[in-house]
């Protein structure tokens, strides 16, 4: 490829330059009023964006991070990490035993993902059907939402070969009898380029950034940026107003004058964690007690291994291959399964993900190029000993995770490392390296064998993950077992919706991407329907 | 006979956290974040940095690759939530007790420790009994290593080429 820069129209600019309403973090902002305010702009916040907008109402969007687009995703993780996530990309549990990935920009997590699509697998809405009484939540009845957020995202199969990261997946479960797939893409005229984390720097990723929420500021709609969604004012089961702070230039600390919004109706999008925590310092009603219980992650661990041959993990698209071999091995409810697949591979990401300091850890870096990497995301919320985390508010009011690691997680945990260590094996590797502070590099499938059975595993000593946060709203008939009804509305505040993965009653069992756009197109049309006394609309 | 001396280590090493913290909110009214950037920790990171990177392709890192990563260790820290930076604050603050740095077993300053010593303060740290002090050795390793390698010079040792394309 040339070296010379090239130069990409940016979308984001052009709308700017028609006149969108984009107001970025207002320091002296009177109160505004509207039909519907949307907390987020993530992929619950940005589909349910672009059907309100599209039923004829008044919408404005709160986003606690900056608008950045095209033109500012320069494939640089020291510029991304800070920018695009929340913490830096440094978020963690309350033990700091797991690392969270997670978005905090326009485009939420879907302008950082790394665009892996999966529809809700069955096994998973039969359990939420049978346990939570989300009866209407079959296969067949998502079926048309999830057609609509594929058409409307061009989610489709991706044809060109996978890179070396992936294709050592594919080829070491294949000489072990195990079945690999592709993995769809949410993408059009993709480059292939692999920075997907960094921000899609073609525009290439239907994220949010690129498709709903600029229709939604085409219609009107009006989009406050840097600013954070501190509480709602509540009164007889009602929400009155969001009360907005808006933040300094490094959207680290409050700066200016808190403001009101007024609308008729409320849409919770800030994701799973955010959003339990905003009820929570809404002193939001919670006769049962579960709001926030039930917040799942797809807790995931890593193997690295060293190949003889140049894999360069930083280029191509991440994540095209994918193995749920080891999820289906048994029933949902029984021992935790596990999906594999093959990230990206950066040098910050690498470098402070691998264990070991000194030589190791330099060893590790010398062969940066040759170093391919599994992780096993793991299903969590099916099982009695698999309740998840409780999101709690810290003392500055911050949303804080508290997922305890158990031995239930602990069990697939070595089944992980030592199904990640096979197939590495399996496809050639010189060394195999599980992400563990007392792992070393193992040199053959019978060493690894023996050492990852006898690994002491631990929080902190085990290296945990995630980049999927689901739950801490979860939806059920019942009030008893749930926040909101089945139609995302909150069970006592009737003017306010949820609509993002903290609806899940569980994990989901596959990236949550697709899960998110297509219970949002069900729930947030329905809404924009009642509201406008129009049908619903819908996303094509 | 290890075990035991460990074990103690742990016990002191819980007191004085808890003892540094005291302290330290009585010298000074100010969050712990005020801390974070001074010249004290500047010349603690400026040891421990060659000491969690090791020599990358075998190359030893200059007095300027150290120093300028330790600008990169306080860019990244100045943009983490403050709370964080807070809990970094008081991290800092605690190693630069000298009691505590001897406890350590790092007999003399930080930058005079040598490469074993320090070698032997991650190393216990990194799989200590106590779970604050593993997440302390957690938060320099993860901190360290990520601005390290967050910045296009030291690419060329570990092969990494950059982005592909360049857009304007």
């Amino acid at each position: 490829m040339s070296n010379q820069p090239l130069h990409l129209p940016d979308p984001i600019h052009e709308g700017l330059a028609r006149g969108w309403k984009v107001i970025d973090s207002p320091k002296n902002q009177a109160d505004l009023k509207c039909d519907v305010v949307i907390v987020g702009t993530g992929a619950g916040g940005g589909i349910s964006a672009e059907l309100l907008s599209k039923a004829g109402l008044d919408v404005i969007l709160i986003e606690e991070g900056m608008l950045k687009s095209s033109r500012d995703f320069k494939m640089r993780e020291a510029d991304a990490y800070p920018q695009l996530y929340q913490e830096s990309a440094a978020r963690k549990t309350k033990d700091k035993a797991i690392n969270i990935l997670q978005g905090r920009t326009v485009g939420g997590s879907t302008t950082i993902n790394w665009t892996s699509s999966f529809r809700t697998p069955t096994s998973t809405l039969e359990y939420w059907q049978d346990n939570f009484g989300l009866r209407e939540f079959t296969a067949e009845a998502m079926s048309p939402y999830f057609l609509q957020a594929e058409q409307r995202l061009n989610i489709s199969p991706w044809t060109p070969p996978p890179n070396e990261n992936n294709d050592l997946l594919r080829r070491g479960a294949f000489k072990l009898g195990i079945p690999a797939m592709a993995i769809m893409r949410n993408v059009r005229s993709c480059w292939n380029l692999g920075y997907c984390g960094m921000g899609c720097p073609t525009n290439a990723k239907q994220s949010m950034l690129v498709t709903t929420l600029p229709f939604a500021l085409d219609k009107g709609a009006r989009l406050i940026t840097r600013s954070r969604a501190e509480r709602y004012e509540l009164k007889n089961s009602a929400v009155q107003a969001l009360i907005v702070q808006p933040l300094d230039a490094k959207g680290l600390a409050p700066e200016g004058k808190p403001f009101r919004i007024r609308a008729k109706h409320y849409v919770l999008a800030g994701g799973a964690i955010n959003s339990p925590a905003l009820l929570m310092r809404s002193g939001a009603p919670d006769p049962y007690k579960r709001l926030g219980i039930r917040t799942f992650l797809h807790p995931v661990v890593i193997c690295a291994a060293l190949m003889n041959q140049a894999v360069e993990g930083f280029a191509g698209a991440p994540q095209t291959i994918y193995s749920d071999h080891f999820l289906e091995m048994d029933p949902i409810t029984g021992p935790m399964g596990y999906k594999l697949e093959a990230p990206p591979i950066h040098p910050v990401l690498f470098a402070s993900t691998i264990n070991g300091f000194g030589q190791l850890h330099a060893d590790l870096m010398s062969n940066f190029s040759k170093m391919h990497a599994l992780l096993a995301l793991m299903r969590d919320g099916f099982n009695p000993e698999s309740p998840g985390g409780k999101v709690e508010l810290g003392k500055a009011k911050q949303a804080v995770l508290d997922y305890p690691l158990n031995d239930f997680l602990w069990d697939a945990t070595r089944r992980a490392f030592l199904s990640m260590a096979e197939i590495q094996f399996a496809a050639g590797a010189k060394t195999v390296y599980p992400v563990h502070e007392l792992a070393e590099g193992y040199k053959s499938w019978g060493q690894a064998q023996a050492a990852i059975k006898a690994l002491p595993l631990k929080p902190l000593l085990t290296r945990v993950v995630s980049a999927h946060v689901m739950g801490g709203c979860g939806m059920a008939n019942t009030e008893k077992l749930g926040v909101t009804r089945p139609d995302g509305q909150h069970w006592q505040l009737n003017n306010l919706s949820v609509f993002d993965g903290s609806l899940f009653p569980t994990s989901i069992g596959a990236n949550p991407q697709l899960s998110i756009y297509g219970l949002t197109t069900r729930l947030a049309g329905n809404l924009a329907s009642r509201l406008s006394n129009r049908p619903a609309p819908t996303l094509v | 006979m290890r075990r035991r001396t460990f074990i103690a280590a742990g016990l002191g090493g819980t007191l004085a956290l808890a003892g540094a913290g005291l302290w330290w909110n009585k010298k000074f009214a100010l969050p712990a974040r005020n801390a974070v950037f001074t010249q004290e920790s500047r010349l603690l990171f400026a040891a421990l940095i060659p000491a969690v990177i090791g020599a990358p392709n075998g190359k030893t890192l200059s007095t300027t690759q150290i120093n300028a990563a330790v600008d990169r260790v306080f860019q990244t820290i100045a943009q983490l939530p403050l709370l964080t930076q807070d809990e970094i604050g008081e991290l800092l603050g605690l190693l630069q007790i000298t009691a505590v740095r001897k406890l350590l077993a790092v007999s003399a300053s930080w930058t005079e420790a040598s490469p074993e010593e320090l070698a032997h303060f991650l190393q216990s740290w990194r799989t200590h009994p106590i779970a604050l002090l593993q997440s302390a050795y957690l938060a320099l390793h993860d901190l360290i290593s990520g601005s390290y390698y967050a910045d296009t010079s030291t690419w060329a040792a570990i092969g990494y080429p950059g982005p592909a394309v360049q857009f304007v």
